[in-house]
């Protein structure tokens, strides 16, 4: 057994650099790809402690924030495509983002 | 599972089914959406109270109560939209109000966290692609692509934020939440608060969370726009007194100070930069910031009647915003503009659209007797009465919420000069081609005349409101 | 106990090891004489048309975007596949109500032509 602490370590690590990339990548895709880690980040802390108190609750709710994840990546994806048709480039500044 | 538990989801169902029905069918996709939205709103008054699905679904008065708003709002969300919404395929418009709806619905009925999510997930991703409906307009791909940016943070967020409740407690189910595995695991249980605070605070723009809302409410189609301020946002509140509420009072956590300061901030940023904008669709964005400033209040007071307070704000700030936000979609979409000039004359084109802004517009403001008001009253007389009893601060925060509400006439009462005292911009009919006379549209019409009524009935007697508030509030007290 | 991984590691860097030798060997000892041809990127031997950095066909992404939902079905029906007795009855009734909301979806895109490869 590896300890808790070590996968909710992984886990943190992990959610950070999804943070990380979110702030900084201008990409679309790139931001797509740090949401799916900030949300399996949040997996990993699930199947930790549903293995740790051996309660089945944690790995159900993992395998529905898999779903979701996926249905949330096929959201953002076609609203890149329709930007992508549009304006022929899927760059998002973030200091556009900021623009209050 | 039983039929009982079949009974229970049937306004959830009924939607479902409307949504699919929309989808395949060709021709009066408003129309259905309307039907199926009466037939649920019908539906709530047989639902069997109690728990189901083991556990993890509740009908009480509470999650009635917000149904039947959440299906209210669509409602108004689908009469406004046809005329308004300005774009070649409008079937799967509907059908994703719908699901959003959907989400909504479940959102009021979950018990369990896994429930929540999954139904807050289903509404949030429909008002994404709703952001973009229109796809050869620019604006509206940008604002859906920041929604999404800012809501996929959100939802991350209190993922991560429940997974770590879920650590603490061994449990999902929200009456359980208090039930710590052991003392040391506090500290994960506030850390995983905090993260869902952050995730929700996005979704009803708290402060500093708050950045995305104006772009996002200025670049949607304006139905959507009545649908985010009115349903999405009003479904965080949701969520965030069903987590919040049973877990802060169980765990003695006194949180109200951070709250307080939270509905201090976002009211009056909220309102200081309504004052300074020109567009009328930003303006309104920002007082609907202000105004999730004031509801606010009610988890700063965190009373019984304290939480009375802030649903009736709900409740009133719903039903106004959609109403103001389906009038600045008709003016959009007859080609005048969302500018405040572009309302100029406004009481000379159309009476009746004028008498609703003017009605919305002071109740926002919250000017007496109009239900905005109502609202407001007993929201900040609870802080008041709160404040008597111990937390003097709290009495500080109500006229801080008085103060604002002041500050915010000003940016109101602008509006309701320029429509009502100005001349025309442009001339009434015909010389400019886009201003055309301003026709309301059947549906659009039936949805004004909803308005009128809420309010007027609301203004002479909000105690019909209040009773029902009052027993939504015991049920989950 | 973190020491069963130990073998894991040492093969990881084992294999690793002998790839990145064979690779560094081949490129230090093989000779090279690059003509502009040889340069080009393999298509099978024949001479490579246009260029290689285009993006995907964005009618591409509508059937990754219908596959991603049938993909994720999968996840839902093993562990019921897997515990099918012990679920029952209304499981089934559950599951066939959930792939029918599936197909439902899944009818839509077919309708609306959204199978068909556009030119």
């Amino acid at each position: 057994m590896i300890a808790l602490a070590a996968y909710l370590g992984l886990s943190a690590l992990l959610f950070a650099i999804g943070v990380y990339g979110l702030l900084t990548s201008r990409n679309g895709i790139k931001i797509l790809i740090c949401i799916e880690l900030m949300l399996n980040a949040a997996n990993i802390n699930l199947v930790a402690f549903a293995a740790h108190y051996q309660n089945a609750l944690g790995y159900v709710f993992a395998m529905f924030s898999i779903a979701l994840a996926a249905a949330e990546a096929a959201v953002g994806l076609s609203i890149l495509i329709a930007l992508f048709r549009l304006k022929r480039r899927i760059d998002v500044s973030l200091l556009h983002l900021l623009k209050g | 599972m039983s039929f009982a538990d079949v009974q229970s989801i049937a306004p959830e169902l009924i939607v479902t089914l409307g949504a699919f029905v929309v989808l395949f069918v060709r021709k009066h996709s408003p129309q259905i959406a309307v039907i199926e939205l009466l037939l649920a709103l019908l539906s709530l008054f047989f639902l069997p109270h109690g728990e189901f699905f083991f556990g993890a679904w509740e009908i009480h008065a509470f999650a009635i109560f917000f149904k039947a708003l959440f299906l209210v709002v669509a409602l108004l969300v689908v009469l406004g939209s046809p005329g308004t919404l300005g774009a070649e395929r409008e079937k799967e418009y509907y059908a994703l109000v719908l699901f959003a709806t959907v989400g909504m619905l479940g959102v009021a009925g979950a018990k369990e966290l896994i429930t929540l999510f999954v139904s807050f997930e289903l509404s949030s991703l429909s008002t994404y692609a709703l952001a973009g409906y229109i796809k050869r307009d620019e604006r509206s791909l940008e604002a859906a692509t920041k929604f999404f940016i800012i809501g996929a943070l959100s939802s991350a967020l209190s993922l991560y934020g429940i997974s770590l409740i879920y650590g603490a407690t061994n449990t999902t189910f929200i009456q359980n939440l208090v039930a710590l595995q052991s003392p040391d695991l506090e500290i994960a249980l506030r850390a995983g608060l905090v993260f869902v605070l952050a995730g929700f605070g996005f979704k009803i723009t708290v402060v500093p969370f708050h950045f995305w809302a104006p772009d996002v409410y200025e670049g949607a189609p304006a139905p959507v726009t009545a649908l985010l301020a009115a349903g999405s946002k009003k479904m965080g509140f949701l969520a965030l007194i069903k987590i919040f509420l049973v877990s802060l009072v169980a765990l003695k956590l006194d949180w109200g100070l951070l709250f307080g300061v939270l509905a201090l901030l976002t009211m009056t940023v909220g309102n200081l930069l309504a004052l300074v904008q020109t567009s009328v669709k930003r303006m309104l964005a920002y007082s609907s910031i202000a105004h999730a400033g004031y509801i606010l209040i009610a988890f700063a007071v965190g009373t019984e009647y304290g939480l009375v307070g802030g649903l009736f704000h709900i409740v009133t700030h719903a039903i106004t915003t959609a109403g103001v936000f389906l009038i600045v979609a008709l003016l959009a979409a007859k080609g005048l503009g969302e500018e405040y000039v572009s309302y100029s004359g406004l009481n000379r084109r159309q009476p009746l659209v004028a008498l609703v802004l003017l009605l919305s517009l002071l109740s926002l403001a919250g000017v007496p007797p109009l239900p905005g008001f109502q609202s407001k009253f007993v929201l900040f007389g609870s802080a008041v009465d709160a404040g008597l009893a111990n937390k003097s601060w709290l009495v500080l925060l109500a006229i801080a919420g008085v103060v604002n509400s002041a500050l915010s006439l000003a940016f109101y009462a602008r509006l309701i000069k320029v429509a009502y005292v100005d001349e025309p911009e442009r001339p009434l009919v015909g010389a400019n081609p886009h201003a055309e006379a301003l026709t309301i549209p059947p549906l659009l019409l039936v949805a004004l005349l909803l308005e009128l009524l809420f309010i007027v009935v609301l203004a002479v007697q909000p105690s019909l409101l209040l009773e029902a508030l009052r027993s939504a509030v015991q049920a989950i007290f | 106990m973190i020491s069963n991984y130990l073998p894991l590691l040492v093969i990881a860097v084992l294999s690793s090891g002998v790839i990145m030798a064979a690779l560094g060997l081949s490129h230090r000892i093989t000779p090279r004489r690059p003509t502009p041809e040889k340069e080009q990127p393999y298509e099978c031997g024949e001479t490579p048309i246009g260029d290689t950095h285009r993006p995907w066909e964005v009618q591409y992404y509508i059937y990754v975007l219908i596959f991603l939902v049938f993909a994720i079905e999968v996840v839902f029906l093993v562990p019921w596949a897997v515990e099918f007795r012990a679920l029952g009855g209304w499981a089934f009734f559950e599951m066939m109500l959930f792939m029918a909301i599936l197909l439902i979806g899944w009818l839509y895109a077919w309708r609306e032509g959204l199978l068909r490869w556009l030119r």
